[in-house]
């Protein structure tokens, strides 16, 4: 009689997979929003320098002396969204690299080899039994744990970090907004209520909606990325290696009682 | 605190941008120019509390990245040494029937 015991040690890797594909998605979006709010903050630059006009730079400040002595302008705003987005780059390449290692070192293991009836069962029994004993067979799920469990708080402050870069990007986009939407709105009291510039003003504020939503999304997604991650090493403790010795052992009984 | 003061600004800048368009649509140019000029003030604070925000959190990105490639590459060690045991607990596996066997003529 020939068994074969083969991939006992599969544990289910699709939530592994699905949390490298999401936070790489989630990464990817981030930095492509991030491009477009850049896109407006630099938007809001250009049209105010181009319309070279006075009375239409209010608000936007390029350079400008007041009681603060402030020499923030929309031209640094957009160099820290800059930086913001390739440190988003730089943490989508360290989330991947991260969670494929994961994948990898959940990988299935797969434990085979035959029994004859020339060996008697109970003998393999016991020394699977003794290398079990021995900590042979316990190979990974709680080394695993344990760098997903280190991970945890640079995930964690991770998810905080975007957090935070989420919300002031959200109020980028609502400064260049106010700044671009006063200046439509003066435009629309010169022009007398223009029909063109009113529809204008009127697209503007449906574009920022739009990215104001979005942003709010993948702040939320963000957020939750901690917890999927805790969820993560709950599933992998579950389906750890002493659920794999469990069911090793519980295969050797079978084949005991059946060859006996 | 900032996000606070963000949200009162917000509010401040767009009340006092009604009142300026509403002076130059009463031909009150000179005071819509007095509200202009506090705006202009208003938003630069604005812009350089959003600066600071955005600085903040890009660096506190950039810690939180370096935690999980430093993470990732003692992951990969462990991967290679994973993979080593591996190979020897396959090995080891593989020759148990046979040792078994062996075992097994010994005490017959």
């Amino acid at each position: 009689m020939a068994v074969s015991i083969s991939g006992c040690a599969t544990r289910d890797n699709s939530d592994f997979q699905l949390f490298h594909i999401q936070s790489a998605i989630l990464a990817e979006e981030t930095a492509t929003t991030l491009e477009s709010v850049k896109a407006i903050v630099e938007m809001n630059q250009v049209e105010a320098i181009a319309q070279g006009n006075e009375e239409l730079l209010e608000n936007l400040v390029l350079y400008r002396e007041s009681t603060f002595v402030l020499a923030s302008d929309s031209t640094t705003i957009s160099a820290g969204l800059a930086r913001a987005q390739s440190e988003v780059e730089e943490t989508a390449f360290a989330l991947s690299l991260y969670s494929l290692l994961l994948v990898e070192v959940t990988e299935p293991q797969t434990i085979a080899f035959e029994l004859n009836d020339l060996v008697t069962t109970s003998l393999l029994s016991e020394a699977v039994a003794t290398l079990v004993e021995h900590g042979a067979i316990e190979y990974d799920a709680k080394i695993t744990a344990d760098a997903m469990q280190v991970a945890s708080s640079a995930i964690e402050s991770l998810s905080e970090a975007m957090a935070e870069i989420t919300v002031a990007t959200a109020n980028a986009v609502q400064a260049s907004y106010a700044d671009m939407a006063a200046r439509r709105q003066m435009e629309i009291i010169t022009n007398r209520y223009s029909t063109d510039d009113v529809i204008e003003l009127s697209e503007l504020n449906r574009q920022v909606k739009a990215l104001l939503g979005k942003l709010d999304t993948i702040h939320d997604s963000w957020v939750s990325l901690p917890a999927i991650h805790t969820e993560l090493i709950n599933s992998l403790t579950e389906t750890s290696t002493s659920l794999t010795l469990r069911i090793l052992w519980e295969r050797m009984n079978e084949i005991r009682e059946e060859t006996q | 605190m900032r996000e606070i003061i963000l949200t009162h600004l917000f509010s401040i800048i767009s009340y006092l941008r009604r009142i300026e368009v509403g002076l130059i649509t009463d031909e009150q140019p000179e005071d819509a120019e007095t509200v202009r000029a506090v705006n202009r003030t208003l938003s630069a604070f604005r812009d350089k509390l959003i600066t600071m925000q955005l600085t903040e959190a890009t660096e506190k990105l950039n810690n939180a990245t370096l935690h999980l490639q430093l993470t990732s590459s003692d992951l990969q060690s462990y991967l290679a040494t994973r993979e080593t045991a591996g190979n020897r607990l396959e090995t080891i596996l593989a020759n148990l029937p046979v040792a078994v066997a062996l075992l097994n003529t010994l005490i017959d």
